[in-house]
């Protein structure tokens, strides 16, 4: 059995028409029918007050607004609706600084592109089944960057099998 | 009645800090859990294949545009850093749609473009040649609907327009 996710409200913001009209059917695929879509950051920022989002999933590149500055002030402006909102970013990117660059301005988890339906799946089961502490410092407000490694307490049913 | 976050505050050499565990809203808005089912698999598969044709549409008209700036590059010798940025963002996009429809290939032969573009600031005649290539496998790519990885051909088609970039590169 799946998670039953209909009562989930996503925004999604992605400024390519292809890519956003795929998520948006893979999210319809899930059950998940309140989806609200944006085309970049600031339209994306201006949809979260009045769209309870319970979770973002966003595209880095895109103007005039890139995935990182809609981040950016989700966690930190003044004026945001839900700095704990957990954000999914889509990226092609690869590259560990990069990667390095978008975690360390609030990103919650990574999707790659290419996208494939378990991909989003899982990253949405682990924003529900395994949530992160938020840390406040002098110089940063976010998700904690570091990852949790848990122990594996259950035996080992690999060796069971068969 | 939602409960509510739990803070611990603390300090260290650099300042102090908190550590917030908001509550955890988004579990309680699902129920059941497991893995994704049969029946949402075959539907996002299904709808994969219904935005092919959107895909492929869209990529043409990027193509397109990615000839129009060789071409300007060709006519205006001076500096490229614009066009080449412009360059690895479309190839960038190209490269993260191409295997989410199934089109693998064209996601190793943009991932090659956008690799070689994100540095350039100016182009030879050599490097021009080269990126034309790459935009010209992309469309054959597309219009002979080699899914997946292309086979033989087209990973031999890859694997050249790698090492050519190594070659150019150096």
């Amino acid at each position: 059995m799946a998670y039953n996710l209909e009562r989930l409200n996503v925004l999604l913001v992605e400024d390519d028409q292809a890519m956003r009209a795929l998520v948006r059917d893979i999210l319809f695929a899930f059950n998940i029918e309140n989806v609200a879509t944006a085309s970049d950051g600031s339209r994306a920022y201006a949809e979260l007050r009045h769209f309870p989002a319970d979770f973002v999933i966003t595209d880095w590149p895109m103007d005039p607004l890139d995935g990182i500055e809609f981040t950016k002030m989700v966690r930190t402006a003044a004026d945001s609706p839900n700095p704990f909102v957990p954000i999914i970013m889509l990226t092609a990117h690869t590259q560990r600084n990069r990667i390095l660059e978008a975690r360390d301005c609030g990103v919650t988890e990574f999707l790659a592109k290419p996208v494939t339906a378990n991909s989003l799946y899982s990253r949405i089961v682990g924003i529900i089944e395994d949530p992160r502490p938020f840390v406040r410092t002098s110089s940063y407000f976010g998700p904690d960057r570091r990852r949790v490694v848990r122990e594996f307490m259950g035996a080992d049913r690999r060796q069971n099998s068969d | 009645m939602e409960s509510e976050a739990v803070i611990e505050s603390g300090e260290v050499k650099g300042g102090n800090f908190e550590i917030i565990h908001p509550p955890n809203t988004l579990a309680s808005r699902v129920s059941g859990g497991g893995q994704i089912s049969a029946e949402m698999l075959r539907a996002a598969e299904e709808i994969v294949e219904a935005h092919t044709t959107m895909f492929t549409n869209q990529s043409k008209a990027e193509l397109d545009h990615l000839s129009d700036i060789v071409d300007g590059m060709v006519k205006n010798p001076g500096s490229h850093a614009k066009s080449m940025g412009d360059i690895f963002k479309i190839s960038h996009n190209i490269k993260g749609q191409g295997g989410t429809f199934g089109y693998d290939l064209v996601t190793d032969i943009a991932a090659s473009l956008c690799s070689y573009s994100e540095n350039l600031d100016s182009c030879d005649g050599n490097a021009l040649s080269l990126i034309r290539a790459h935009i010209d496998a992309i469309r054959a790519v597309i219009a002979g609907k080699m899914v997946g990885d292309g086979g033989e051909i087209g990973q031999a088609i890859s694997k050249s327009l790698g090492l050519a970039v190594t070659k150019l590169s150096d």
